[in-house]
């Protein structure tokens, strides 16, 4: 007799097409031989299951919100969800596939993780791989195709209740662990730059960029071209690129408040949008080097002596231990010039981010590391395959791994002696900080909570001065009881003995506080 | 007025709505509704898979897609057009919109369709910013279906367009064809083939298509047919999987994976039977789906039996009209099955006759009746066993005209199971009424019908009736009976019901109860009275309750429980609560040992001694404490749990406390071990005992003395010091233990 059981909830998952909360294992369709899908309420012997025309079932599962097919193993797998927002044409494809090409690397070789692309992302990334390695010839003239804001290629399409919705399809990396075997996986999404600068504008339909909704970090793709201001400098100091002097429709902030107001929309609040983490990647960084836009400042190792500029080649670093880790003190502090140079030619990018999350990091980026060429007989943009050398590609995935703790971020800094260190700190709102340079009293830097929120000193540069000073950790801060004239509360930093003699009260008001916790029959 | 928009999309400079540049709507048709100009189609995208850094504008082949969205039909060719002015790949859409009155109107929207061939090459010129001009619709001449199917069979053979022909008008989930073609004639061979195969289908069922070089991705569920060039990815995909494929490319059509067609599928009838006419029904009647074909063959066959004699056409109809689904054909079928009931139905096609009636008709009880009326004696005196649908539907109809008043109950009463659900209630009612003063017949009415009002009837015959017999009392199906009536709370709610039975004697209507085993509260309805307040006086007087009935039941082997504790209750108190069920608790704490006593009546130990009623009143009160406290049952044994123990105090506590109304007894022994159980406070018990709710033995030297509430000594704080002897004579029990 065949045994009749419930099938068990699951874990509760999240569609990557249609972002639908459902459990696994009861709420997951089965796909049976004949192309059915099955609820699993429906199936009656868990022994032997099949439809109820005896059709078996196949290893494959869909979404029981859009009947969308999603990968088994990542119904397993703990999701995060990436949107990746940008004008047209500002490298959002070339970055998207530069940053799997280059993750893929050194999420094997440097983190010694399995890497792979389940379902329908294998194809849609093995196909921007192709084409960006140029089926092996280097000095072929390749390129990505702009993405459109349709086709079946990049979309789904599903009928609900009779009105025909579209949905992006995804771009998962999914990162196992052969020590633990935990796995983990990357969800991203590649839209038309023209999605975003009508976001606010978008049918109820069109769902192309409702990840936003949903998504756990949104990378900004700035094109530093398409900034006036900075494609002029960049032309005035000689930089050899033809996309420079392209006028542009719509700017890259009104895009960035397109977007805002569609996140915002989606949400329902703009405090529910606050939290989401945001990476700011600047795009075309080479170019800005070549111009000498960059304000380098290096750092000196004290125990080899050795000086690494701060925008080098890797964000990764190797511990005492051999263990490789992501040096986020870097990124902090890149983070921070990056910003400066940003604000220089559009402050109003970077204030109304300010003002829309609590975290927000910059990253210098070059997805292909080289300027396009002009393919003479089409007039498109194109790229040789040996010139392709991508350029902090990963920052922003690493950033979110090590914040995550998928992969490891780094301890205490070796580079932290011999600086002086900030002695005030003046609380903006809840979550941003503006720090004293040691350098000069009437300099200050603009933070967020995580950069005190560390055990450890940190490093962060003074950029006009090009020196280095010490960020203390959250506890060596207390407040000084005055105001600024802004009317924000002002911090100073202690020292060690201050700091230590602190602890010594505090500890002594707790053993003199009685505690209910003694065990029973202690005195 | 019909409306055909046409809406180019592309990359620019310059878009038609001002300001907007990039992708976007290049030209659209004055008048366009704006959900066209504004929403991101899927269609609007070219392929890009087949595209390299070298490809140029116009070299590489068209996308072309032909579908229904949102009840518009949309005609779509997308080019692709080289670079734009970003330097990157540039779509080219040109999408034409047919609304659903112009595709009603005209006669085949793809012959319309192929009319705007022309226009689409011009449009591909068009690089500003534009409205266009409303265009005519153009006069498009309707092709017979003898034509249509002569053009489709010479290109494509028959079993081919057999194939395409089911797909596309079965229209199943995830099911497509492919045809596949060469390259070089793209543009001409897919509106040749599109043509052709699309003409063969009524006008409405013209699209679902889409023809696309490169990686199609997925297929949308309404696309059919999808045509792909030669050694373009998809076809080498589809290729290879199980899907049916048709390979025009060569010379020798190749047909891959084409499996047998239904002979009952839109594509076998028009094309192998050569039934043109199934053109014009599916269009007539609007037929679509798996649906469709199963309604053009029932119109079909009634097209066969129309020569036919009377019974064979009334069977075909009858039977066509309960299979259709669309609401069409069900109309045309019900206006023919109407003309033929004017005629004498012969009694073997009544079954039939009678199913359509009540699956077609929207009031089938004037037509049952009338098609009845003819033969209802016949049906009567039918002595063998009659159809069940004619049967089901004579009983109704009987019962509707309160004819079944002529039928014998007892003959209703054997048949009883044959009867429609529906109408069992009524014939119950009827067998058995509520004023019968049989218990029996009622409680098999109670079980038949089930319904609320019947067991409200009940419930009055459980206060005015006579008392039942021993056969009811035996009856399960009485006792249920009865336990039901007693539960019908909203009944119960009306105060004039209440008092009926409060007005009665108690005592009586308890006994009334007993009969049916039911003594314990918990069993009682809730509204019955638990207090001295809601209790009549007047019934309740000493001189009612007989203390010879009385006996006591004891688990521990003390003797003269019963007179001792009779010696204390007064009389006013047991004629209270007499027969309620007291609970005795004789607690001996030094060993944890509880007795359990209970008193019971002769009249229990007469009906019922098998089944140890005193004990089983013990056990519906202990089982109501356990269920309160740990929701489970458990069955009494004598030695007391702590938690039966703690659980009982609370109890006596509660229920005394709530109802003001003695429940138990407690006989307590001098507790000589430390406190192992939660007991209730000094004063509380005090003043319990004070209050004569609940009255307190000791036990010494095997006897019981009563406590009076002011030397009382509860409790332990007030214990007397015992040494170990004194403990061991104080609780004979315990050596019995």
């Amino acid at each position: 007799m065949p045994s009749v059981s419930a099938k068990p909830a699951g874990r509760q998952a999240k569609c990557p097409h249609c972002w639908g909360d459902f459990f696994t294992r009861s709420e997951t369709l089965y796909v049976t031989t004949s192309g059915e899908k099955v609820k699993p309420s429906l199936v009656a012997d868990w022994d032997n299951p099949t439809d109820g025309s005896g059709h078996k079932f196949t290893t494959r599962r869909c979404c029981p919100h859009c009947n969308l097919e999603v990968s088994t193993r990542l119904l397993e797998t703990n999701s995060i969800f990436i949107s990746i927002v940008g004008t047209p044409s500002s490298g959002k494809t070339y970055f998207l596939a530069s940053m799997y090409h280059k993750a893929k690397s050194q999420l094997t070789k440097d983190f010694h993780k399995g890497v792979n692309f389940p379902g329908i992302s294998g194809e849609l990334i093995s196909r921007y791989f192709d084409r960006l390695v140029g089926g092996g010839d280097p000095n072929k003239l390749v390129d990505l195709p702009k993405t459109q804001e349709g086709g079946f290629e990049l979309y789904s399409e599903i009928e609900v209740s009779g009105v025909t919705q579209q949905f992006p399809k995804p771009f998962t990396l999914r990162l196992t662990d052969p020590t633990t075997r935990e796995a983990f996986a990357i969800v991203t999404y590649d839209n038309a730059g023209e999605s975003f600068v009508s976001a606010d504008r978008l049918s109820s339909n069109t769902k192309s960029i409702d990840h936003l909704e949903h998504c756990d970090m949104i990378v900004i793709v700035i094109d530093p071209v398409q900034i006036p201001e900075l494609a002029a400098v960049l032309k005035d100091r000689g930089v050899q690129d033809p996309q420079l002097g392209k006028s542009s429709g719509t700017t890259q902030d009104e895009m960035l408040n397109s977007v805002l107001d569609r996140a915002v929309g989606l949400r329902g609040s703009e405090k529910k949008l606050l939290r989401t983490p945001v990476s700011v990647v600047i795009q075309k960084w080479d170019m800005l080097q070549k111009a000498n836009l960059v304000p380098d400042i290096d750092r000196v190792d004290p125990s080899t002596g050795a000086q690494t500029p701060l925008f080098d080649e890797s964000p990764l670093n190797v511990s005492q231990t051999g263990d490789t880790y992501v040096d986020t003190e870097e990124m902090r502090a890149i983070s921070v010039a990056v910003r400066d140079v940003l604000y220089q030619y559009d402050p109003n990018i970077v204030n109304s981010l300010q003002a829309s999350f609590e975290v927000v990091r910059y990253f210098p980026c070059s997805a292909l590391g080289s300027s396009p060429e002009l393919n003479p007989a089409n007039n498109k943009y194109c790229f040789r395959p040996k010139n392709v050398q991508p350029y902090r590609v990963t920052d922003p995935l690493l950033w979110l791994l090590a914040r995550e703790r998928v992969l490891m971020p780094s301890g205490p800094s070796k580079f932290s002696t011999n600086f002086p260190a900030s002695e005030r700190l003046r609380k903006v709102n809840s979550s941003q900080f503006q720090i004293q340079s040691p350098y000069s009293p009437s300099r200050w830097i603009n933070i967020d909570s995580e950069y005190l929120g560390l055990k450890h000193d940190s490093l962060l540069p003074d950029i006009d001065e090009k020196k280095w000073f010490v960020v203390k950790p959250r506890k060596f801060w207390k407040s000084s009881g005055q105001k600024s004239a802004t009317g924000h509360e002002i911090y100073q930093s202690m020292s060690a003995e201050e700091l230590q003699e602190r602890h010594s009260k505090i500890l002594e008001k707790s053993r003199n506080k009685k505690w209910f916790f003694w065990r029973r029959g202690e005195k | 007025m019909s409306h055909i928009f046409e809406v180019i999309y592309t990359s620019s400079q310059e878009l038609l709505q001002e300001g907007e540049r990039d992708l976007g709507v290049l030209a659209a048709t004055e008048g366009t509704p704006p959900k066209f100009l504004e929403g991101i189609s899927l269609h609007r995208s070219f392929p890009t898979s087949e595209l390299t850094a070298e490809s140029k504008g116009g070299e590489v082949a068209h996308k072309f897609l032909f579908r229904k969205i949102d009840g518009f039909l949309h005609l779509v060719q997308v080019n692709y057009a080289g670079a734009d002015h970003t330097g990157r790949d540039k779509p080219y859409s040109h999408e034409v919109i047919f609304d659903q009155e112009s595709t009603q109107k005209c006669i085949a929207p793809v012959k319309l369709a192929a009319d705007y061939q022309n226009r689409l090459q011009w449009c591909n010129r068009l690089t500003d910013p534009k409205w266009l001009q409303p265009k005519q619709l153009p006069h498009v001449e309707k092709t017979s279906s003898e034509e249509c199917l002569k053009t489709a069979v010479t290109l494509l053979g028959k079993d081919r367009l057999v194939a395409i022909l089911d797909v596309l008008t079965l229209r199943k989930h995830d099911e497509f064809i492919t045809v596949i073609l060469p390259i070089d004639d793209w543009s001409d061979s897919i509106y040749r083939i599109v043509d052709v195969v699309l003409q063969c289908l009524p006008p409405h069922l013209q699209h679902g298509v889409m023809a696309q070089p490169g990686d199609v991705g997925s297929v949308p569920d309404d696309v059919k047919l999808v045509i792909a060039p030669t050694d373009s990815h998809f076809s080498r995909q589809v290729k290879s999987s199980s899907r049916p494929v048709i390979d025009l490319s060569s010379k020798n059509h190749r047909s891959i994976n084409l499996q047998e067609p239904s002979p009952d599928g839109y594509g076998h009838q028009f094309v192998v039977e050569e039934r043109l006419v199934l053109r014009s029904l599916w269009e007539f009647f609007d037929l679509e789906g798996v649906e469709g074909v199963k309604d053009s063959k029932h119109i079909l066959r009634q097209e066969e039996v129309k020569n036919l004699d009377f019974k064979q056409r009334l069977e075909a109809c009858s039977t066509s009209l309960v299979d259709v689904s669309n609401k069409k054909v069900q109309k045309h079928l019900g206006s023919e099955f109407a003309s033929l009931l004017q005629n004498n139905i012969p009694s073997d096609c009544l079954p039939v006759c009678l199913k359509a009636i009540q699956a077609t008709f929207r009031e089938p009880e004037a037509a049952v009746q009338k098609l009845l009326s003819h033969c209802k004696e016949d049906l009567i005196k039918h002595n063998g066993p009659l159809n069940p649908v004619v049967r089901d539907a004579l009983l109704k109809w009987l019962f509707s005209n309160s004819d079944a008043a002529q039928v014998p109950k007892s003959i209703l009463k054997a048949h009883f199971e044959t009867v429609p659900h529906p109408l069992r209630e009524k014939v119950a009612r009827q067998i058995a009424p509520t004023n019968s003063p049989d218990w029996i017949t009622i409680s098999w009415g109670h079980e038949k019908t089930g319904s609320e009002s019947y067991v409200k009837r009940a419930a009055n015959l459980l206060i005015s009736r006579v008392q039942p017999d021993a056969e009811a009392v035996s009856s399960p199906a009485v006792r249920r009976l009865v336990q039901k009536a007693l539960n019908t709370e909203k009944y119960w709610e009306d105060s004039l019901r209440r008092r009926v039975v409060t007005n009665r004697n108690v005592y009586e209507f308890d006994r009334y109860l007993m009969s049916f085993n039911i003594t314990s509260s918990s069993q009682k309805p809730i509204w019955w009275p638990r207090g001295q307040s809601r209790v009549n006086s007047s019934g309740l007087t000493g001189s009612t309750f007989d203390r010879s009935v009385v006996t006591t039941r004891s688990s521990s082997g003390v003797s003269g429980v019963k007179e001792a504790i009779l010696s204390v209750i007064p009389d006013s108190t047991l004629a209270r609560f007499g027969l309620y069920g007291i609970l005795v608790l004789a607690i001996s704490s030094a060993v944890g040992l509880g007795i359990s006593l209970a008193f019971q009546t002769q009249d229990d130990v007469a009906n019922d001694q098998s089944k140890n009623s005193s004990m089983s009143n013990t056990r519906f009160e202990l089982v109501k404490l356990q269920d309160d406290v740990k929701q489970k049952r458990k069955t009494l044994d004598p030695i007391l749990t702590i938690e039966d123990y703690n659980a009982a105090w609370q109890f006596l506590i509660d229920e005394t406390k709530q109802n003001n109304k003695l429940v138990g007894v407690v006989i307590a022994t001098g507790i000589s071990q430390p406190p192992k159980y939660t007991c209730p406070s000094l004063s509380e018990i005090e003043d319990l005992i004070n209050s004569k709710s609940i009255v307190g033995f000791t036990l010494s030297d095997g006897k019981l003395n009563p406590v009076d509430g002011r030397h009382a000594t509860w409790g332990l704080k007030k214990k007397p010091p015992m040494n170990e002897s004194n403990q061991q004579e104080s609780t004979p029990e315990a050596k019995g233990a």
